[in-house]
């Protein structure tokens, strides 16, 4: 460390080494916190009158 | 000769502490990759050097692999002068496995001064850059003194040739050369006309206070397209499109006239003809580029993860950011052309005259 000062002024310090910022890793930023997904209400068509598992349109005899 | 072992003695030594590291270093100590340049280094200890005590007495004691090397930091105990190999990943594999054996850093490490040795006296506008590619390309910027540079070559009792003054940058002074690793020559077909030995007997241009892994690879990279540009080599190209983008940078700046400083000294320095005179010309210079890094780091540091986000703010990036942009792209050139070379070596063999058939 290198003491460095005008007089009657604070002196200053200066660090012999100094880490080149490019090269320093970067704090990631935190992950933003998850939303918890909104309710999407389903579209029922207008008429529905087959039971499930029978297909619509055509049937076996 | 500024050591007296081979360095199959020294992996034997490191061999218990990094098997691993040292299998590696032997398969890969000749190979030149990429058409880079060979690589050799010095460890210079500021401390007492007691963590390397116990290898040199395996390696024959201080006599035969300290003391026969007159040359060392001015305030070193020590400068250990380590065997050249091909490439920079290998001598950074050197330095981690004697980091392991001694269990001490050399790395970042405050008491130790890496000197990377480049082979070929660059002359002194490249040696200027080269200088400056390494200050500004350096993950750990280092605010230096003029004695940051005294060595025991500094200035003899009487004036010498040998004279190197107190630079970052310094030429050999007629010392050991292993001339024997291969040099990627003018295109032949579009291929590297690759030669057994380098294409000159000796010199060699210093950068002395290296202190990262990524410092030993910026020196090796700027090292090779200079050298490659003064010496006709495969990478001549980029060497040319580097140098003037690396002026382009500092007229940016307006730093164009740093270069313009004594940064090496030779026997033929016209500018210096008293080595103190180039010493202070020359630290006015790295005082200015000094200054100028440290408030780029400031400014940096200040905008802090603005500068990093993926919209980039208003205004330059700054010229460590224009560095580290220019190295990263000429590091990739080189790897993307050398890497095309050897998938098509599937379709013709790069012409090597010295391969054996």
């Amino acid at each position: 460390m290198t003491r460095a000062h005008q007089p009657n002024s604070n002196p200053i310090q200066i660090p012999q080494t100094v880490p080149n910022p490019l090269y320093t890793p970067q704090p990631s930023p935190a992950p933003a916190p998850e939303r918890t997904p909104e309710r999407v209400p389903e579209k029922v068509p207008s008429k529905v009158d087959h039971s499930p598992g029978e297909t619509r349109g055509f049937s076996f005899v | 000769m500024s050591y007296r072992y081979q360095l199959e003695d020294l992996l034997y030594l490191l061999y218990p502490a990094a098997p691993a590291i040292v299998d590696a270093i032997s398969t890969n100590r000749r190979r030149v990759e990429h058409g880079l340049l060979s690589v050799g280094l010095k460890i210079h200890c500021l401390g007492d050097g007691a963590q390397f005590n116990e290898i040199v007495s395996e390696l024959g004691g201080a006599q035969n692999v300290l003391e026969v090397n007159r040359y060392k930091n001015e305030y070193a105990s020590l400068c250990w002068v380590l065997p050249p190999v091909g490439n920079a990943r290998t001598a950074i594999q050197l330095l981690e496995a004697i980091e392991l054996a001694t269990k001490s850093n050399i790395f970042n490490n405050d008491d130790i001064q890496i000197q990377v040795c480049s082979p070929n006296r660059l002359a002194p506008r490249y040696a200027a850059l080269l200088a400056i590619a390494f200050y500004l390309g350096s993950d750990v910027l280092r605010l230096y003194t003029l004695g940051d540079f005294a060595t025991t070559f500094s200035k003899f009792h009487h004036a010498s040739k040998y004279d190197r003054g107190k630079r970052l940058v310094l030429y050999d002074a007629a010392g050991d050369f292993d001339k024997d690793f291969k040099w990627w020559g003018l295109p032949f077909h579009g291929r590297p006309f690759v030669l057994t030995q380098l294409p000159f007997d000796n010199g060699r241009t210093d950068i002395l206070t290296a202190k990262s892994k990524l410092d030993i690879q910026n020196i090796n990279l700027v090292a090779s397209l200079f050298c490659h540009l003064e010496e006709d080599g495969f990478w001549f190209q980029f060497g040319m499109q580097f140098e003037n983008d690396i002026r382009s940078l500092l007229k940016r700046h307006q730093l164009e006239h740093i270069p313009g400083a004594p940064w090496v000294r030779s026997e033929h320095s016209p500018k210096d003809a008293l080595v103190e005179h180039g010493d202070d010309a020359f630290m006015l210079a790295m005082q200015e580029l000094m200054s100028y890094t440290l408030e780029d780091v400031i400014r940096v540091n200040r905008l802090g993860k603005h500068y990093f986000s993926e919209k980039t703010p208003d205004g330059p990036m700054g010229i460590l950011w224009d560095m580290k942009t220019l190295l990263q792209k000429y590091r990739a050139k080189i790897l993307e052309k050398s890497n095309l070379l050897q998938r098509g070596k599937k379709d013709g063999e790069v012409h090597d005259p010295g391969a054996s058939a």
